[in-house]
């Protein structure tokens, strides 16, 4: 326990901190630093272990997560046998897609080695369209960018596997 | 301290959890006195809550915001103290000069229908049901008139609460994210994210709930004032006041809120006519309430089955009196969303730890 409840003298470092990763993730990316200062307030700080689960697969999704320090590792269970989809280092974001529903994780988080993660619940982010409609909608809008891309992406490797073969 | 912890056995770590948990309940419940002003503090700023949201939309800052609300609410209470405290009051204390000559008519109803009884059925005046009903009721209704006061005045007696809870309101308000997030710290990697959504699920339905009901209560009482000042009732005033928060009690409480003024306005004309008009405009009102207000309450906060409602009403009730019936649906809407949040998590933790189990015996 690094961070006390009682301690807010260093607050506005520790979140200059923030605020330099959160710049290089698509999902705020141009926001200025004061709309990124509101955001790092919203954020969870966590330290993970080395092979501790984030999230597994199936468990009900409620946040993204982004690595601050260390590196991640996602995999999946493909008729019955454990795939690694990719590994995630510092700068990178996961689980989004809990930002907009509340189904289960479509797969399995684990740190790879002493790792810190910021997490964004999506209760927060619901309750930011009250207090800040315009950043939550930026951000909203943002979102669903990163998840047109992704969609982009997907059906490219699909067209690229699966020939037509119906004239 | 949790590397500490996750040393030990599962069983000396129900130990350590149930000593733990020991101590924690016993030293809230030495300081009980002084945390009731954190514990409404922190009810109030629940409510208030979405009012500074919106206000910090406006200002953009959330101090501004909640100096804003602060000077709004301080107004409100300078005009509460003025006009609507000495009213009730004044109203109070006619009743409670006038409160023999109501008890006495009711009595001698009471009367009427004893006898009327026992001329009819003989054999109960052998038994002598009907005197001990008529011991009980007054001694009731004795009670209940006595306790309307302290029920009121207790719970806001102590000073040093009324200059308290401002100020950890304040704090509250002001840096109610921040406090979450640092709230948040302490929980274990395992149960975080259930934890929060636990924690906001809860948080959203009581939230409304509240909300609901504090509106509800306004709307109600200002409604029922209103009737009772255009039939020219005593004590509209107190009378409305009255019948709005009993109908916080959810099925019985617009009965009793509405008994005392009808008894009351028949006493003052005494026509069959009045009671009509009197009984048709409580029913109108509850039919607004029963339409129009609940619906609106109890979908975004809590949805159980009335006879659920009903069974927890009787178990408040006994178990903690008029403020146990107040709060009966509230606590068994949490109990609710916790249930179904857990099992839903139990569920996936024990699907997953067979499937892990089988994985590791498969690949040993």
């Amino acid at each position: 326990m690094n961070t006390s409840i009682w301690t807010d003298i260093f607050k506005y470092k520790k979140h200059i901190n923030i605020i330099e990763i959160l710049r290089d993730i698509p999902v705020f990316e141009g926001l200025s630093k004061l709309d990124l200062l509101k955001i790092s307030k919203l954020l969870h700080l966590r330290q993970y272990k080395k092979d501790e689960f984030i999230f597994r697969e199936k468990e009900p999704g409620e946040s993204m997560y982004i690595i601050k320090s260390g590196s991640i590792e996602i995999t999946k269970c493909i008729k019955k046998e454990t795939v690694t989809l990719s590994s995630l280092e510092k700068g990178s974001f996961f689980g989004e897609i809990s930002l907009v529903d509340s189904d289960s994780r479509s797969a399995t988080a684990k740190a790879k080695e002493d790792t810190q993660l910021l997490g964004f619940f999506r209760a927060d982010l619901m309750h930011l369209i009250d207090r800040n409609p315009r950043l939550a909608s930026f951000i909203l809008y943002q979102l669903s960018r990163v998840l047109g891309k992704r969609l982009r992406v997907l059906d490219a490797s699909i067209s690229n596997h699966h020939v037509p073969t119906h004239q | 301290m949790f590397q500490l912890i996750n040393k030990l056995s599962f069983i000396q770590k129900i130990l350590f959890y149930a000593i733990f948990s020991i101590i924690a309940v016993s030293i809230t419940y030495t300081l009980r006195d002084l945390l009731s002003p954190f514990l409404l503090a922190f009810i109030i700023s629940y409510l208030l809550n979405p009012i500074v949201d919106r206000f910090e939309f406006i200002c953009q800052k959330r101090i501004l915001a909640v100096i804003a609300l602060y000077g709004l609410i301080f107004s409100g209470i300078i005009f509460f103290f003025n006009f609507i405290i000495p009213l009730l009051l004044k109203e109070f204390n006619e009743l409670s000069s006038r409160l023999p000559y109501y008890l006495a008519n009711i009595n001698e109803w009471l009367l009427v229908i004893k006898n009327r009884i026992e001329h009819d059925i003989p054999l109960i005046q052998q038994l002598n049901i009907i005197d001990n009903i008529e011991t009980q009721t007054q001694s009731i209704l004795f009670n209940f008139a006595q306790k309307i006061p302290t029920f009121f005045f207790s719970t806001f007696s102590a000073v040093s609460s009324i200059l308290l809870i401002p100020i950890i309101l304040f704090f509250f308000l002001f840096q109610g994210p921040d406090l979450k997030v640092s709230f948040f710290k302490i929980i274990p990697n395992k149960y975080f994210e259930l934890l929060i959504h636990l924690f906001y699920s809860i948080g959203n339905k009581l939230g409304n709930y509240l909300r609901g009901i504090v509106t509800e209560t306004l709307i109600i009482g200002g409604l029922t004032t209103i009737l009772l000042l255009v039939l020219g009732v005593d004590y509209a005033f107190l009378l409305g006041t009255i019948a709005g928060i009993m109908n916080l009690i959810p099925y019985v409480g617009p009965i009793f809120g509405a008994i005392p003024a009808i008894i009351i306005f028949y006493l003052k004309v005494k026509t069959f006519n009045a009671l009509f008009y009197i009984t048709i405009g409580f029913v109108i009102i509850q039919t607004i309430d029963n339409i129009i207000l609940k619906p609106i309450i109890y979908s975004q906060s809590v949805d159980l089955h009335p006879l659920a409602v009903l069974f927890f009403l009787l178990l408040g009730g006994s178990v903690a009196g008029i403020w146990g019936l107040i709060f009966a649906v509230p606590i068994a809407g949490i109990i609710k969303v916790t249930i179904s949040i857990l099992l839903n998590e139990i569920k996936f933790r024990i699907e997953f730890n067979e499937k892990y189990s089988l994985e590791s015996s498969r690949t040993s």
